[in-house]
C-alpha cells in the first residue's frame, strides 16, 4: 500500500517535472522564435538600410555622371584654355596699349614750330627795321636783321616778350656795319654816275632765345613685383610752362575688372621720390608740382589681393 | 544537425543572425556609407568645379568686355598715327599743298628717316613695335618782284609747248621790271601751306622747323615737316584714310612715251620736250675722254666746241627751239659748289639757276 502510495506520488512528481520542463522548453522556444525573428527584423532593416545605400549610390552616381557629362560638354570643356588664352590676350594688348601710349607720348613731347609766330614777328619789326633772315625750331628762335638805330633790336625783342615769346632770357648782339661791308666809297659823290653816297651808320643785330612752350608731364602706373608690368596705358597731360598741376586720386588705382593696388613707390624723371615727399604725398592722395619741364612721373602699385593672400598665408 | 538540441539550434541561428547582421552592417550599409561619401566628395568637388568653371566663363566673358574696350583704345592711338609714310605720296601731298597755296616756287625737296627711341615695354624688354619719323625737307624760294616767273612748265617754253615758245619769251621778257616790289609773292603762301600740313593731322604731322633768308631781292624759305607713323606687328584697326598724305593723289595717267635713259648728243624725237636740244653742256670745252672715239675725232669736237664758231655761237636759249637749232644745257651748281659733268641730267635746275644769275 505505501508502495502503491510512493508509486503514485513519484509518478504525479514525473509528470509535474516533465510539465514543468515541456513548459519551461516551450518558453525557450517561444523566446527563441522571437529572437529569431527579431533578428531576421533586424536584417531586413539592414537589408532595408543597404538598399537605400545602393540606391542613393546609384542617384549620387547618377548625378556625378552627369555632373561630368557637363564639364566635358563644349561649353566647359574649353573655358580653362579659354582664360588661360584671354589672360595672355589681355596681357599682350595691354602691353601693345602701353607701347601705344608711349609712341604717342614720345610724339606729343616733340616740339613742334608755333606758326603763329612768323605772324608775330613780321607785325613786330620796327620801321627802320628788316629782318635779314629768321630760324624758328620748337625750342628755339633766332633772328638777325638790319637797323639804323641800335635800340631797335631790343625794342623787338621787348615787343616780343609783350607775348610771351621767350621762355628766358635771349641773347642779343648788336653791331655797327662797318664801312667795308657794306661797300662804302671814299668820296660822297662818286664821280662815275654822280650818285652821293648818303649812307648813314646803321647796325645789324642777331637775336637767339629759348621759346616758350608747353610742357607735357606722363603719367604711368606699374603693377611693383619682380617682374613690373604695366597697368593700363601712360597718361600724356599738356601744361603751360609754369602752370601748377596735380594728379590726384593716386593713392589707390582700380582697374577695369575691379582689382584694387595700393600705391607703394614713386618715381619722378627716374628717381625714387623720398619717403617723407611720399608720406606726404599718400595723405594728400595727389602730387602737385609746377610745369617746369617735360617730367615723367611713374606710380608704382602692389595687388591688394596679392597682399591679402600672402598674409592669410603668413597666418 | 538533427543531433542538435532545440537551443543549440536556436543558438546556432542566432550566431548566424549576428553574423549576417555583423556583416550587413559592415559590408552593406557601412560600406554603402563610404561609397556614399565618397561619391559626395566627388560630386562636391565635381560642382566645385562647375561653379569655378562658371565663375571663370563669367570672368572670360568680362575679360573679353575688357579686351573689346582695349581695342578701341588702340584703335583709336593707331588711327592717330600714319598707317604707312609712303615717301612719294607725302612729297606730293607737301608739293600740291605748297602750289596750291600759291608758293610754287620749288629749290628743293628731300626726305629723311628720323631715328625714334625704341618702345620699351614695362618689364623693360624692347617691343617689337616701333614708331617711324618721316622728315621732309623743302626750300622754297618767294619771287623778287623784278624777274619773271616760272615752275614746271609754266610757262611752257619747251619744244613741244602749244604756244610758240619765241612769242612766250618775247610776252615774258617785256614783263621783266614791270611788277611792283611789294608784289612778290612766295612768303605768306609758304607760311599758309605751312599752317595747311601742320593743321591737317597735329597729331602725327609736326613743323620741326621753319627759317627764313634774305637771298639778293627774294626770300629763301626752308622748313622741316615730321609725318609719324608706326610700324606695328599686330595692327588692330584697319586704316582706310584716304587723306592725301597717305594715299597717291597725283597723276596716274602719266604719259612715259618720250621718256629716255642719257642725253643723246642731239635729242631727236619730236613728242619729247627736250626735241633738238643738243648735249654740248661747256664741259665739252675741256678734253673729255671719250673710249669710243679716235683721239683726233675727240680733240676736233671739242675744239670746236669751244672755238669761235662752236660753243659761243650755239649757247643761248634763242637757238634751241629754232629749226635745227641747238643749246647747251647749262651745268648746274652742286651743294657741294661743284659742278656735273651730265648737263642731261641736271637741265631741270637750268631755271633756278638762270633766275638765280639774273637776280644777282
Amino acid at each position: 500500500m505505501a508502495n502503491n502510495i510512493n508509486k503514485k506520488i513519484l509518478a504525479k512528481k514525473d509528470m509535474n517535472f516533465f510539465a514543468e520542463f515541456t513548459a519551461s522548453a516551450e518558453k525557450t522556444a517561444r523566446m527563441l522564435t522571437y529572437a529569431i525573428l527579431g533578428g531576421v527584423g533586424v536584417v531586413a532593416i539592414i537589408v532595408m538600410f543597404i538598399v537605400i545605400g545602393v540606391i542613393n549610390n546609384i542617384i549620387i552616381k547618377s548625378q556625378i555622371a552627369a555632373v561630368e557629362a557637363k564639364l566635358a560638354s563644349d561649353q566647359y570643356a574649353t573655358v580653362e584654355a579659354d582664360a588661360e588664352l584671354l589672360a595672355k590676350t589681355y596681357e599682350n594688348k595691354n602691353n601693345y596699349y602701353y607701347s601705344l601710349t608711349q609712341m604717342k607720348k614720345n610724339v606729343d613731347e616733340t616740339p613742334a614750330v608755333p606758326m603763329e609766330l612768323p605772324d608775330l614777328i613780321a607785325k613786330n619789326i620796327p620801321s627802320d627795321s628788316w629782318i635779314e633772315s629768321y630760324t624758328i625750331t620748337g625750342d628755339t628762335l633766332e633772328f638777325t636783321g638790319y637797323s639804323f638805330t641800335y635800340y631797335s633790336a631790343v625794342d623787338m625783342v621787348n615787343m616780343l616778350n609783350d607775348s610771351d615769346v621767350f621762355t628766358s632770357k635771349p641773347i642779343i648782339t648788336i653791331g655797327r656795319v662797318t664801312a667795308p661791308d657794306v661797300g662804302a666809297v671814299d668820296e660822297i659823290i662818286n664821280t662815275e654816275d654822280n650818285s652821293i653816297n648818303s649812307i648813314n651808320n646803321y647796325y645789324s643785330f642777331d637775336v637767339e632765345g629759348t621759346l616758350v612752350k608747353s610742357v607735357y608731364v606722363s603719367v604711368a602706373r606699374y603693377l611693383d613685383g619682380e617682374t613690373i608690368s604695366s597697368l593700363g596705358g601712360i597718361e600724356t597731360l599738356e601744361k603751360d610752362a609754369g602752370e601748377t598741376y596735380e594728379i590726384k586720386d593716386i593713392t589707390t588705382y582700380t582697374d577695369e575688372t575691379g582689382a584694387t593696388y595700393t600705391l607703394s613707390r614713386i618715381t619722378i624723371d627716374g628717381v625714387d621720390v623720398d619717403e617723407e615727399s611720399f608720406t606726404n604725398i599718400v595723405n594728400a592722395n595727389s602730387i602737385s608740382k609746377v610745369a617746369a619741364t617735360n617730367s615723367d612721373i611713374n606710380l608704382y602699385y602692389t595687388s591688394d589681393a596679392a597682399a591679402t593672400e600672402s598674409s592669410t598665408t603668413q597666418s | 544537425m538533427n543531433n542538435l538540441t532545440t537551443r543549440q539550434k536556436a543558438g546556432m541561428y542566432v550566431f548566424i543572425l549576428a553574423i549576417i547582421i555583423i556583416a550587413g552592417i559592415i559590408f552593406g550599409i557601412k560600406g554603402n556609407n563610404t561609397k556614399y561619401k565618397e561619391y559626395q566628395a566627388q560630386l562636391d568637388t565635381l560642382n566645385q568645379q562647375v561653379a569655378y568653371l562658371d565663375q571663370l566663363m563669367a570672368q572670360n566673358d568680362t575679360t573679353t568686355q575688357e579686351i573689346s574696350t582695349l581695342d578701341e583704345q588702340i584703335s583709336d592711338i593707331e588711327l592717330s598715327f600714319i598707317d604707312s609714310l609712303d615717301t612719294e605720296c607725302i612729297e606730293q601731298y607737301v608739293m600740291k599743298t605748297m602750289e596750291d597755296a600759291g608758293s610754287p616756287y620749288l629749290s628743293s625737296i628731300s626726305a629723311e628717316d628720323i631715328d625714334c627711341p625704341a618702345i620699351t615695354y614695362a618689364d623693360g624688354t624692347t617691343s617689337p613695335d616701333s614708331l617711324q619719323c618721316l622728315r621732309i625737307k623743302v626750300i622754297y624760294s618767294s619771287t623778287d618782284g623784278y624777274n619773271v616767273t616760272q615752275y614746271n612748265t609754266n610757262p611752257d617754253m619747251t619744244a613741244t609747248a602749244e604756244t610758240d615758245p619765241m612769242d612766250t619769251l618775247h610776252q615774258q621778257m617785256s614783263l621783266i621790271g614791270s611788277e611792283e616790289y611789294s608784289t612778290r609773292v612766295g612768303y605768306d603762301e609758304f607760311l599758309a601751306a605751312l599752317n595747311t600740313i601742320s593743321k591737317a593731322n597735329p597729331t602725327c604731322i609736326k613743323i620741326s622747323s621753319v627759317s627764313t633768308e634774305d637771298t639778293a631781292g627774294f626770300l629763301t624759305m626752308s622748313a622741316s615737316i615730321d609725318f609719324y607713323g608706326t610700324y606695328l606687328t599686330n595692327r588692330v584697326s584697319t586704316d582706310d584714310s584716304t587723306a592725301a598724305y597717305t594715299s597717291w593723289k597725283g597723276d596716274t595717267n602719266v604719259n612715259t612715251d618720250s621718256g629716255f635713259i642719257g642725253f643723246p648728243y642731239i635729242v631727236t624725237d619730236p613728242n619729247s620736250p627736250w626735241f633738238h636740244v643738243k648735249n654740248a653742256d661747256p664741259d665739252c670745252v675741256a678734253y673729255i675722254d671719250r673710249p669710243f672715239t679716235p683721239y683726233w675725232a675727240n680733240a676736233l669736237y671739242s675744239k670746236t666746241v669751244s672755238g669761235p664758231d662752236g660753243l659761243d655761237a650755239i649757247t643761248g636759249v634763242t637757238s634751241a627751239y629754232t629749226a635745227g637749232g641747238i643749246a647747251t644745257p647749262t651745268p648746274a651748281a652742286t651743294d657741294d659748289g661743284t659742278t656735273t659733268t651730265d648737263g642731261a641730267t641736271d637741265l631741270t635746275d637750268t631755271t633756278e639757276t638762270s633766275e638765280t644769275t639774273a637776280a644777282e
